[in-house]
């Protein structure tokens, strides 16, 4: 799909000459491990109650900035009226965005995930394995649902701030399970529940980019 | 759709009648609840409030799929009066639910399912109407609305199988019996007028909420009309006319 690509590699592009993306996300993801570590400072056996959910916490607050930046962006000198003059559906656009959305989320992932295994401990091997498809499903949900809401907000007066509180929302299914399923793998309990969390992130995961495709025209339009 | 004709004086009335009679129903008609006493009476407002909340969800979002379709702003204004409404009355829940666990469960709040699950969808209702706070021009308002609505309400049925998964996997303290197991036919009566009420409310307050915005976009257009009709002037440099301070 030539256009896809082309949004695609417009996006990255851009990301690799400014870099204002991926670094914000990646130090403050950072920064909320530490602030989880001081405000519950857990013990060994607590850590590894506490991690699943302050893996997820990271990546929820740091995406949304990268995400409101990302949005921000695009109103900066009207970018987003260059891309929808463009001959392109406006679906495509979204899962354009999207993508390079979900690469720039990932990107500071391989530095934000290593960094929590350090911090908390954790055996790095088993979550590897097992928590790498969960960590893919949960980030593209968020980054689906975020993408097309981060569009909705810049539209408003409120602009970037009012992402969190339509976001978060729509988001805590999917954290839900994505913390779950994660706490399921690092303590090793087998796959009896772990299926039907794992089930709820693709299921919020096709819903979210579905639905999204086909109503992204709707926010664009003037 | 509120229709021209609706007989809306009618209506009132009737849920005026009606409301008095859910009233007399939950506190005087139906028996006091042996084990939890009066408290137990919340439930009558508390579990049809719920209701008719869930309800609301659905026309919410049928309104919001309805205007993309039809880009009809009536629909736009249906949305707007059943989230609003729906919003009340999920809050009406939010704030029986509390009140009622206290004395029986000796705890304010507990993370069961159905609790977490109203309180995720409360969020969702504001998501909802905060998008169409903060944005002013009346077409970009309903489409981005009903985005938002359509994507919130397409949230709930996972929202609803996720917290019921999680809540099986950890066990909440007991609740003893289950509200609605072996209602005595009076209670039953009660809770049935209580139903009713709300339902006939929340049409009520519907309607009138949104013949409210119909009336506020009137003034909109009016407001704006008056405005390109004194730019046009100055333009032609006829003397300004005085101006609203908005």
């Amino acid at each position: 799909m030539g256009a896809l690509w082309a949004i695609v590699a417009r996006e990255l592009r851009g990301e690799l000459r400014a870099r204002e993306i991926v670094p914000i996300i990646l130090v403050f993801g950072m920064l909320v491990l530490v602030i989880m570590n001081f405000a519950f400072e857990p013990t060994r056996e607590e850590s590894e109650l506490l991690a699943p959910g302050v893996l997820w916490a990271a990546v929820a607050f740091s995406g949304m900035l990268g995400l409101s930046r990302a949005s921000a962006l695009d109103e900066e000198n009207a970018a987003i009226d260059g891309l929808v003059a463009a001959p392109i559906d406006r679906g495509v656009l979204y899962l354009g965005k999207t993508a390079a959305n979900f690469a720039f989320l990932l990107a500071a992932e391989c530095v934000v995930v290593p960094t929590f295994l350090l911090l908390y401990n954790i055996a790095a091997a088993r979550l590897l394995v097992g928590v790498l498809p969960i960590l893919l499903l949960g980030t593209l949900g968020f980054v689906a649902a975020g993408t097309i809401f981060a569009a909705v907000a810049a539209n408003s007066r409120m602009r970037e701030l009012l992402l969190p509180v339509l976001l978060v929302p729509i988001a805590i299914p999917l954290l839900l399970a994505a913390v779950e399923a994660t706490g399921i793998v690092l303590r090793d309990e087998g796959t009896r529940y772990l299926r039907s969390w794992v089930r709820i992130l693709a299921v919020f995961d096709v819903v979210t980019l579905v639905a999204s495709y086909l109503l992204f025209e709707y926010v664009l339009e003037d | 759709m509120p229709a021209r004709r609706f007989p809306l004086r009618l209506l009132i009335a009737v849920t005026g009648i009606v409301v008095a009679l859910a009233l007399y129903g939950a506190f005087l008609y139906a028996p006091t609840e042996k084990t939890m006493g009066t408290i137990q009476r919340i439930f009558y407002f508390h579990v049809s409030a719920g209701m008719i909340g869930l309800v609301a969800f659905l026309a919410v979002f049928a309104g919001c799929v309805a205007y993309l379709a039809k880009r009809d702003a009536r629909w736009d204004r249906f949305a707007e009066a059943t989230a609003e409404v729906g919003l009340l009355f999920t809050t009406i829940v939010l704030i029986t639910g509390p009140i009622w666990a206290k004395p029986v469960w000796g705890i304010w709040w507990t993370w069961d399912a159905r609790l977490t699950s109203t309180l995720v969808l409360w969020f969702i209702y504001w998501a909802y109407l905060l998008i169409r706070a903060y944005v002013a021009r009346p077409s970009r308002r309903a489409a981005l609305s009903s985005v938002v609505g359509i994507i919130g309400a397409l949230d709930v049925p996972i929202v609803y199988f996720s917290i019921r998964w999680w809540r099986t996997q950890h066990p909440a303290p007991v609740i003893g019996g289950g509200e609605g197991s072996g209602l005595a036919p009076p209670m039953f009566h009660a809770f049935l007028a209580a139903i009713v009420a709300y339902a006939l409310l929340f049409v009520v307050l519907g309607t009138l909420r949104a013949r409210l915005a119909e009336a506020e976009e009137g003034v909109d257009a009016l407001a704006r009309a008056v405005r390109e009709a004194t730019e046009d002037d100055a333009a032609r440099g006829a003397p300004a006319r005085e101006r609203s301070s908005s």
